[in-house]
């Protein structure tokens, strides 16, 4: 049984078909990314698993239920959910940002506690020393690791991230989205992560989905759209990633 | 420097009062405008409607909205005084609720939903605590505003430090009100430090300074309020355990029973009368408040509904405002048509004559009465004269009338307190002024009052009026009695001229008037 499963979900925004008639489905320890231009319905996509956007036709199952049978603060605090923006809270400590959905869910301090320590330990980051800061005592990169913590912290099996690595600068970037894809790995968890950089789709996905005017254009493993892009526009996409490819292998060797 | 004794003992009582009615008004404005402001930063629909109000309230000038709540609710005091400051104080509060909660971060928000908040969670947990900042700024700007509005609730009947201010300017004791003053922006500065200190320790994330500031900022509150409920429950409790008391002393059935509470209207002659009232009747045992600064009409009306029980008013001015006749008629005549109207159409027992006429009388100095024609109203015709006058003359039908009667169409005119016009004719500001013919500098000015031949103006007996409650007290009658046509014309002009000129109290000329009239009959 896949662990999500989207069936035939249509969202219009007034008379724009934002997202049309799609189905995709990702199985467990799965990374799938959705890619595209401005527009071709990707964050739409992403933000309909966990409601934050409601769809107008179709079904999405989670672990083999239908997403509608539960509320959407409920069901949010089984997905984990990493933004570009981040969007830390200003006024809460770093621990109490970290522990924010453990909390809502009721667990007991001292667990909860452990469970920080744990976080911030995955994270790489100074657990004694950063739990009781706030969150504009962070630089950038130490931020969206608070960020991707707090998403795990309730120990989902699920995480939604959309240009999670977007604002970062490129050597945090690089760093960053290796230590998650180690996290990722030991967890075993399922990942759906949103970009329009090729390349981040290529090196951290196991399948991608190329979405265009809300409809999806390929669907399949980084090598197969590498090699045999369905049509000009993933070729197009993939001007960039190619590029930048060469260079880093050449920066490798050299 | 004067002596503020008398400032000082009022103090407790108009420092309460003001703090009672401040709080009052701020908590309900904030438990309305809180709310309300969380909604509109919602909804759009709902936020132009929301902040047009609250700005179209704020555009009003502060002493005409208290006035109008007054016919609003058909009563004076507290009720009017509260509503009025209670929908002053939502605009500040009502905008920054709105700004603070719009201007937390979308992506935080987004976040706040994202990790499982309920849209409740999501307001107490995230939105208002970031919010919080702004928010208490504009409970300051609201609290600084209200405490410095309320001293206008004194016209409408409700006690505050404005008592100090308002009857300092009518009786021109500077020191009274500066007094107010110090006292009223004093109390604004310390709140506003206090919610200063809140606002900070909220901001900077400091929660032991914030709810020390909050604790000292109510105990402050409390501290101040404490005069009037002790005043309350003295007021409760002789009423349930007094009765037997009562009894005993049996001097004045009827006039312990309760309160009696005594009205004025916001000059030197009504302060005077008014306070000889209370001596009068607290020699007959009863206990007596003075209700000050009465607006003319409010007075009035206050008195139409029991919230008063007894004041002094003028048959002209009942004439014209109550009866809304224009022409006048002899003297005698118009004190019956007054007594029988106010009987029939209100209740209200106009009881008597006081034995003097306030008329109003139109004053030049006199250089200005040589160079007239004649000594009469029609001679200031001829020119363009600037005449000035209270504001309530030139809104009553007798100005036109003199108008029409004196050729005065060209008349320039100059809304003034009353407490001014007098020098400003002696000092050339203006030509003429309708100045009161009791008033203690007519004389002290060297000022002539013109003939009025057409009889323009209409006779002003000072009338006594009791509400329709006290109009069924014979006991507080009869302790009233006596001050039927005791005052002559004279002795009221030299008491006022104690207050106005000598720096005497109005309670000191009342005494002295009060003795006056004890040995004339």
């Amino acid at each position: 049984m896949p662990v999500l499963s989207f069936t035939d979900v249509v969202k219009r925004y007034g008379g724009q078909t934002a997202v049309d008639c799609i189905s995709f489905a990702a199985g467990a320890g799965e990374t799938l990314a959705l890619i595209g231009e401005s527009g071709c319905g990707k964050t739409t996509t992403l933000k309909m698993i966990n409601r934050l956007i409601e769809p107008d036709a179709g079904e999405i199952d989670l672990f083999g239920e239908d997403i509608a049978s539960h509320s959407g603060p409920e069901l949010r605090r089984r997905i984990g959910y990493v933004f570009q923006e981040i969007g830390l809270f200003p006024h809460l400590s770093v621990a109490e940002n970290i522990g924010i959905t453990p909390q809502l869910l009721g667990w007991p301090a001292e667990r909860l506690s452990e469970r920080v320590d744990t976080l911030l330990d995955m994270m790489r980051l100074d657990a004694k020393r950063m739990r009781g800061t706030l969150p504009s005592e962070l630089s950038g990169g130490q931020q969206q690791r608070v960020g991707i913590a707090r998403a795990l912290a309730a120990e989902p099996q699920l995480i939604l991230m959309d240009e999670a690595f977007g604002a970062l600068d490129p050597l945090t970037r690089d760093e960053l989205r290796r230590d998650f894809k180690q996290v990722q790995k030991d967890l075993g968890l399922t990942a759906i992560l949103v970009t329009h950089d090729m390349t981040e789709a290529v090196l951290m996905a196991d399948r991608i989905i190329v979405m265009k005017h809300g409809r999806i254009v390929q669907d399949a493993p980084p090598s197969t759209i590498l090699n045999a892009p369905a049509d000009a526009y993933v070729a197009g996409l993939l001007d960039a990633p190619q590029r930048e490819i060469r260079a880093f292998a050449a920066l490798k060797e050299g | 420097m004067m002596n503020l004794a008398d400032e000082w003992a009022r103090l407790p009582d108009l420092l309460g009062a003001h703090m009672l009615l401040t709080a009052a008004a701020l908590c309900a404005g904030a438990v309305i405008s809180l709310p309300l402001g969380v909604a509109c930063a919602r909804s759009s629909l709902l936020r132009g409607p929301a902040l047009g109000f609250a700005s179209v309230v704020q555009t009003i000038p502060a002493l005409a909205f208290l006035a109008l709540m007054v016919p609003l609710l058909g009563r004076i005091g507290f009720a009017p005084a509260f509503l009025a400051l209670m929908f002053y104080s939502m605009l500040p509060m009502l905008r920054n609720a709105i700004v603070g909660l719009e201007g937390v971060d979308p992506a935080v928000k987004e976040a706040a939903r994202a990790v499982g908040m309920t849209p409740y969670q999501a307001l107490f947990r995230v939105e208002l605590p970031l919010a919080a900042p702004t928010i208490l700024a504009g409970v300051r700007t609201a609290t600084v505003w209200v405490v410095g509005a309320a001293t206008l609730s004194t016209p409408v009947g409700a006690p505050s430090l404005g008592d100090y201010i308002f009857s300092g300017l009518q009786t021109r004791s500077w020191d009274t009100v500066l007094f107010g003053c110090v006292f009223s922006a004093g109390l604004a500065i310390v709140l506003d430090q206090l919610l200063r200190l809140v606002e900070t320790g909220v901001s900077m994330r400091k929660p032991r300074r914030a709810i020390a500031a909050s604790a000292a900022f109510i105990a402050l509150i409390l501290v101040a309020l404490l005069p009037a409920f002790v005043r309350f429950d003295a007021a409760i409790s002789p009423r349930t355990s007094g009765k037997t008391v009562e009894k005993a002393r049996n001097n004045a059935p009827g006039l312990t029973d309760s309160r009696i509470v005594i009205g004025a209207k916001s000059f030197t002659e009504q302060y005077i009368l008014s306070e000889l009232i209370a001596l009068r009747l607290e020699n007959a045992g009863a206990r007596t408040d003075v209700r000050g600064n009465l607006g003319s009409t409010v007075a009035f009306d206050a008195l139409a509904q029991s919230d008063i029980d007894v004041y002094v008013d003028y048959t002209g001015t009942l004439w014209a405002n109550i009866l809304k006749q224009e022409t006048p008629i002899p003297r005698d005549r118009m004190a019956v048509r007054t007594a029988g109207f106010l009987l029939d159409e209100y209740g209200v027992l106009q009881l008597g004559g006081l034995g003097f006429e306030n008329a109003y009388g139109f004053a030049v100095t006199q250089d200005t009465a040589a160079a007239l024609d004649a000594s009469t109203i029609g001679a200031l015709g001829l020119g363009r004269p600037q005449i000035g006058a209270d504001p309530e003359f030139f809104a009553r039908p007798e100005w036109p009338r003199t108008q029409q009667l004196y050729g005065l169409e060209n008349a320039r005119t100059r809304s003034m307190d009353s407490t001014f016009m007098y020098g400003a004719v002696r000092d050339g500001a203006v030509d003429a002024i309708t100045a009161y013919t009791t008033d203690g500098r007519v004389a002290a000015f060297d000022l002539v009052i013109l003939d009025d031949p057409r009889q323009a103006l209409p006779p002003y007996d000072a009338v006594l009026l009791l509400s329709p409650e006290a109009a069924d007290n014979p006991a507080l009658i009869t302790a009233l009695r006596p001050l039927l046509n005791a005052i002559s014309p004279e002795q009221m002009r030299q008491a006022n001229k104690r207050v106005d000129l000598d720096g005497a109290t109005p309670a000191e000329a009342a005494r002295w008037l009060d003795g006056e009239i004890g040995s004339g009959g």
